[in-house]
């Protein structure tokens, strides 16, 4: 709701412990129990990180609800009942019955089909967000650490700047600008959350490029590009999968929220957060038109915090939970 | 620490003016303030044009601007466009109002978010501990806008009906029952409650979880195993040892949401229909009125500024090791 989460609170916070203390260190290999390196030694990182993960019940268990319901969104053309459009008034506000397995709307639109649909655009929106939130923040956090000087304080300011932005302030103003297609609103919002995966990738790279390793590559002649991509990239696949997948959270949250003020996606194109919206005036005669499209945003998005805290253990050779 | 309250200041006055630049365009360039008049068919042209001559709206939007900047910096906020009503006592009151809101939550948040943090770490990996954990992924995870419906329903329909009650125990919209006059503290706080509750939730989930963080730290360092060790009583200990050094994230994380608070309860304040900085928002926002957009947002923004300052300094004060240069 308020600040970063900036949701209001606005921004996800991470779940797990505080920023301050929970520098995400990178280079996995050095602090590993020596596991024997060889040539198949991205299997054997993807393996290690598998077999973390596999021990963190329920982040497994929200992975496999996660995609089941993505698995469902995506099948909606067959699964639903109705056309998401499909109006019949004589069947208005129904409640759950076996005609209308989660009740309609005020228009007779069949809730389910409505919800199915809706998820495919809530689900794409927040994995839109991560794509290309992550894309710009790892661009600018690799640039700015590696090229350091004078770019850097440039994009630092600018993430900073980007930061005391009030999220959701931003959004409603900036919608009402560039109006409302998926496209726009996927923008919009990863403009507002690139800035933690820059930070993160931001300082690994400064830590990463003082390594030995990456002395040794430059003497090769190995040039900035290929640097970034061959040494620093894979040292910081951990931290900026576990933030991306708190991207998603927060996307989903925000879309919904923007939705629920009336400045989203616009109907009849239908999103959990806009069928929220559209069924607040009926809370008293239709409870069951808030009930479900809620349900569903703290399901998804408590299955993505879930999945991200498991991750960032399967990925932090240091278990916390023994510490 | 002066340099670094200088320097804060020197960054803040360029970003606050970028900023009300940018709402200025955007506010003027999404919806115009004749749009009410203009829809009403009885007004003439020469009316709105008039109007416009005496809003002057017709000025160049860079005349407009500085004429805006000028009069805000000699303290002269205007008066609305739309409701013509000085801007300055409506956002008063609506910052007021929602500061009791933000204030309630959040120290109502704080401290049962420490509590919690504190129990839970001290007992790690017990049954409370998960229960904690779970919940603060709950709340982390609560859409709040959907919550604060829920607890409509709960508190407004569903309570009533099980009851037979003749009215909610906690109200759920408004600041205070229609018709009241003066201050009843009971209905205050019966108007209080609901919306009050719906910021907690993620409040109290991002505090027990950095205190829950920070106490483990805290207790695991060797000043404690000092203090234990030379039979401290485990109560002295804890409080004296440990909770005064793990407060210290948490009081910075305290200080940065007062900051955001004051422009980020848009979503609560709508629904329960508290008169507070949400509300006036969206509603100039809809009509153009960028005289009340503009010190809305140089207010809000200024709170953030201020706040993240003071969060920096209260982690100087609180933590001597750590200096500004």
């Amino acid at each position: 709701m308020l600040s970063r989460a900036r949701t209001g609170l606005g921004e996800a916070v991470e779940p797990g412990e505080p920023p301050e203390i929970d520098e995400p260190s990178m280079s996995d290999e050095t602090r590993e129990p020596v596991e024997p390196v060889d040539a198949t030694e991205a299997v054997t990182q993807a393996r290690m990180v598998w077999r973390r993960f596999r021990r963190h019940r329920t982040a497994l268990v929200s992975a496999v609800i996660l995609l089941a319901l993505v698995i469902v969104c995506l099948a909606a053309p067959w699964l639903a009942p109705y056309d998401f459009t499909d109006q019949q008034l004589s069947d208005q506000f129904s409640s759950p019955n076996s005609d209308y397995l989660l009740g309609t709307d005020s228009l007779g639109r069949d809730q389910l089909s409505r919800l199915l649909y809706g998820g495919r655009v809530s689900l794409s929106v927040g994995f839109g967000v991560a794509i290309v939130g992550g894309v710009v923040g790892v661009a600018v956090g690799t640039v700015a650490g590696y090229l350091g000087g004078f770019v850097d304080a440039v994009l630092m300011r600018l993430t900073d700047f980007a930061l005391a932005l009030p999220a959701l302030i931003f959004l409603i103003v900036a919608a009402r600008i560039f109006g409302d297609s998926i496209i726009t609103v996927v923008l919009l919002v990863s403009a507002i959350t690139w800035m933690g995966v820059a930070r993160i990738v931001r300082g690994a790279t400064l830590s990463v490029r003082e390594q030995d390793f990456v002395m040794a590559a430059r003497a090769t002649g190995a040039g900035p590009m290929r640097i970034i991509v061959r040494h620093v990239l894979p040292n910081i696949v951990g931290p900026v999968v576990v933030n991306l997948t708190l991207t998603v959270a927060a996307a989903i949250l925000l879309e919904s929220a923007l939705s629920f003020l009336g400045l989203g996606i616009q109907p009849p194109t239908p999103t959990w957060g806009n069928m929220l919206a559209g069924s607040k005036g009926y809370v008293q005669t239709a409870p069951w038109l808030v009930w479900f499209p809620g349900l569903l945003i703290l399901t998804t998005v408590l299955c993505v915090n879930f999945l991200g805290d498991g991750l960032r253990d399967a990925f932090d050779p240091i278990d916390r939970r023994d510490r | 620490m002066i340099a670094l309250v200088v320097r804060r200041f020197a960054v803040a006055i360029p970003l606050l003016l970028a900023t009300s630049i940018l709402s200025f365009i955007a506010t003027r360039s999404v919806s115009s303030p004749e749009a009410g008049i203009r829809s009403n068919p009885r007004v003439s042209a020469e009316d709105i044009a008039r109007y416009r001559e005496q809003l002057g709206l017709d000025d160049s939007p860079t005349e407009q601007y500085l004429r805006w900047l000028g009069n805000f910096l000699q303290g002269d906020l205007g008066r609305s466009l739309v409701s013509n009503r000085e801007v300055w006592p409506q956002l008063r009151t609506a910052l007021w109002n929602t500061t009791v809101l933000g204030f309630t939550a959040i120290v109502f948040s704080f401290v049962v978010g420490v509590s919690i943090g504190v129990i839970a770490a001290r007992r790690r990996g017990s049954f409370l501990d998960a229960g904690a954990t779970g919940a603060a992924f709950f709340g982390l995870s609560m859409p709040n806008f959907w919550f604060a419906i829920m607890l409509q329903l709960f508190f407004g329909l569903y309570l009533v009906d099980w009851f037979g009650l003749d009215g909610p125990v906690l109200f759920t919209s408004g600041m205070r029952s229609p018709g009241t006059t003066g201050f009843d503290l009971m209905d205050r706080l019966r108007h209080l409650a609901l919306p009050a509750l719906v910021l907690s939730v993620q409040l109290i989930a991002v505090y027990s979880r950095f205190m829950r963080a920070s106490m483990i730290d805290a207790l695991n360092a060797d000043h404690v195993r000092v203090a234990r060790a030379k039979g401290l009583r485990e109560r002295t200990v804890v409080r004296r040892h440990g909770m005064r050094n793990a407060m210290i994230p948490v009081s910075t994380q305290l200080a940065n949401d007062m900051g955001a608070l004051v422009g980020g309860l848009v979503i609560t304040e709508t629904i329960f229909q508290w008169q507070g900085m949400g509300p006036l928002f969206l509603d100039a926002l809809q009509s153009g009125d960028y005289v009340v957009i503009l010190p809305w947002l140089m207010i809000t923004a200024s709170a953030v500024i201020v706040f993240n300052l003071l969060a920096d300094l209260v982690y100087t004060f609180l933590d001597p090791r750590i200096r500004y240069a």
